[in-house]
């Protein structure tokens, strides 16, 4: 139905135009409308309308095709073309996109395998040895990342484009590389090493400075849990160590001038994770767990408060 | 919180994390201006469509007391473009996209209407590109994105729409250019119904692909889209079916069309 209906207006506005050449057409369709409004409009006097109109349109169809006006759409070949282009344009970046977000849901389940490797560490198995699977796995990170470098490189400049497609998937990768390094080296993984890691320093697609610290905040969630297990696995040094590591890392973030976004969010979850580090190290403490032979470095923590 | 406070000076990534906050300050302040050149950008825009709306005629030069009233508010637009042009350079072109495309979906709204008016015909892109970038430097250019683009051109059809409906009410007939761009009369069989039609036509037909803003977008201003035609068609009908009886400056009662639009008339 409503492809007549549009068809008798389209040949209307065509009538319209210049002269009416059809009075007696024109002035039937007067006297329609009377009709229904002079009445209450009943589904019978509607239904009526809609099949004069159905008439109507094929007759006026057939008038307007003898004048000449109905070759199909009139307007510009130039607004045709453009839209072919757009839909080229549109499918291209679309396929892009396509291939993207497969390479980065390898990264994803790569991450989630090493992830569930990394897990162990809360049941207290020995560090080196479960640090070996993740790191053979950095590798297999290494190389899709470089996928996705060159599927970017056959659209130059556009790395922020498709950027959201592997924003989240590349946060926890560097929360995932930071939390290793620190288990292996207790100190920070720094924004260059975990470009290199990635082998990511030397091309346009980078390692966004924004993805990097949300990705260490996400490291610093780990680490309360880490300290409350170790204390119970019997390492009553690791509160001190790790209350050291991360007071440093909310000092740094504390230079930064955040804006109210997510990075922003993420760092004001880290003075919890700070604070629930701190009672564990005040319970320890209280109750004189701790080795003795590390006076220097509780100096070091008195040093700061 | 508390035993570091005042320790500061201590940690050893204090300054790593000062160059951090260096680059983060910058993202922060083009991303900034940027909002605030779209902000600029989309009001003198919106002023330049309603000065637009006065026109009564299609398919001839603005008349000069109409464009003197725009023309300040162009001006004002393309010294924001230029203010921020050096910020939408490179990578930055798309990092910074979403915060500029209000301005440049609201400047081609303006733009392709003014066009409109002027040669009833849609304005291409690269065309509208041009004339954004006149005068630029070409190192310090803005492209206009497809999406931008289309988007504009969506909310263009509401101004086809108002201004078709205007014209009905006051000059009593579906507007269409009479004369060609030299003032030479030509035989026109397209009327402002015909293009708005097709422009729509187009519009739907294109698929909007995978990128979520744009499609999310685009499938609401085709909606508005829709009702615009309608209207225009409703108003239409109603010119013909009861135009001997319109009194003068009777308007097309467009009471039962559907509400919910954003730019309604």
């Amino acid at each position: 139905m409503r492809p007549a209906f549009r068809n008798a207006y389209l040949n209307f506005s065509r009538c319209l135009s210049p002269n009416p050449k059809f009075p007696n057409t024109l002035s039937f369709l007067h006297t329609f409308p009377t009709i229904s409004t002079s009445q209450s409009p009943t589904l019978i006097s509607f239904w009526f309308g809609r099949e004069t109109f159905r008439s109507l349109s094929s007759t006026l169809c057939c008038y307007s095709m003898a004048g000449g006006e109905a070759q199909a759409p009139h307007s510009s070949a130039s607004l045709e073309k453009q839209f072919e282009d757009f839909h080229v344009q549109l499918e291209e970046s679309g396929s892009l996109r396509d291939r993207i977000r497969a390479v980065v849901m390898e990264i994803e389940s790569t991450t989630r395998l090493m992830n569930a490797t990394l897990l162990l560490v809360h049941q207290s198995r020995p560090t080196p040895e479960l640090l070996e699977k993740p790191k053979a796995q950095i590798g297999v990170l290494k190389e899709l990342y470089n996928r996705l470098a060159v599927v970017l490189r056959e659209c130059p400049g556009q790395y922020y484009r498709y950027h959201g497609d592997w924003r989240s998937e590349t946060q926890t990768v560097v929360s995932l590389l930071a939390f290793m390094h620190w288990l292996e080296t207790g100190i920070l993984l720094m924004h260059s090493e975990a470009e290199d890691k990635l082998g990511l320093n030397n091309s346009e697609f980078c390692l966004d400075v924004e993805d990097y610290l949300i990705g260490i905040c996400f490291m610093s969630n780990e680490l309360p849990r880490y300290v409350v297990n170790q204390v119970t696995a019997g390492d009553y040094d690791c509160p001190r160590k790790v209350l050291k590591f991360i007071t440093d890392l909310h000092a740094a973030f504390r230079m930064l001038n955040l804006r109210n976004d997510f990075l922003r969010k993420k760092f004001d979850g880290m003075k919890y994770d700070l604070k629930r580090v701190e009672e564990i190290h005040y319970d320890v403490k209280i109750r004189g767990l701790t080795a003795q032979g590390d006076s220097i470095g509780e100096q070091e923590i008195q040093g700061q408060s | 919180m508390t035993s570091n406070d005042g320790g500061e000076g201590t940690s050893p990534y204090m300054s790593i994390f000062e160059g951090f906050r260096n680059e983060l300050d910058q993202h922060h302040d083009r991303r900034e201006r940027c909002i605030k050149a779209s902000r600029d950008i989309t009001a003198a825009s919106k002023k330049i469509i309603f000065a637009l709306q006065r026109v009564r005629t299609l398919g001839s030069v603005i008349p000069e007391n109409i464009s003197r009233t725009t023309q300040p508010y162009y001006d004002t637009i393309y010294s924001s473009f230029a203010a921020v042009a050096p910020d939408l350079q490179g990578l930055n072109a798309h990092r910074y996209a979403r915060n500029i495309t209000g301005g440049l979906q609201e400047y081609m709204e303006a733009i392709s209407f003014q066009y409109y008016l002027e040669k009833q015909e849609i304005i291409t892109r690269e065309a509208a590109e041009a004339q954004l970038n006149q005068g630029m430097q070409v190192e310090a250019r803005i492209a206009i994105g497809v999406e931008d683009y289309i988007l504009g051109l969506y909310d263009m059809t509401g101004e086809l729409m108002r201004f078709a409906i205007t014209n009905m009410a006051t000059v009593g007939g579906v507007p269409q250019a009479r004369h060609d761009g030299d003032g030479a009369e030509i035989s026109n069989t397209r009327t402002v119904l015909s293009d708005l039609r097709e422009l729509s036509f187009r519009l739907e037909t294109l698929d909007s692909g995978s990128d979520f803003h744009f499609a999310r977008d685009a499938s609401k201003k085709l909606v508005v889209t829709k009702q615009s035609v309608d209207k225009v068609e409703r108003a239409v009908y109603g010119l013909l079916i009861r135009g001997s009886e319109r009194p003068k400056g009777w308007m097309p009662d467009l009471s039962d069309a559907p509400r919910e639009e954003i730019e309604g008339f």
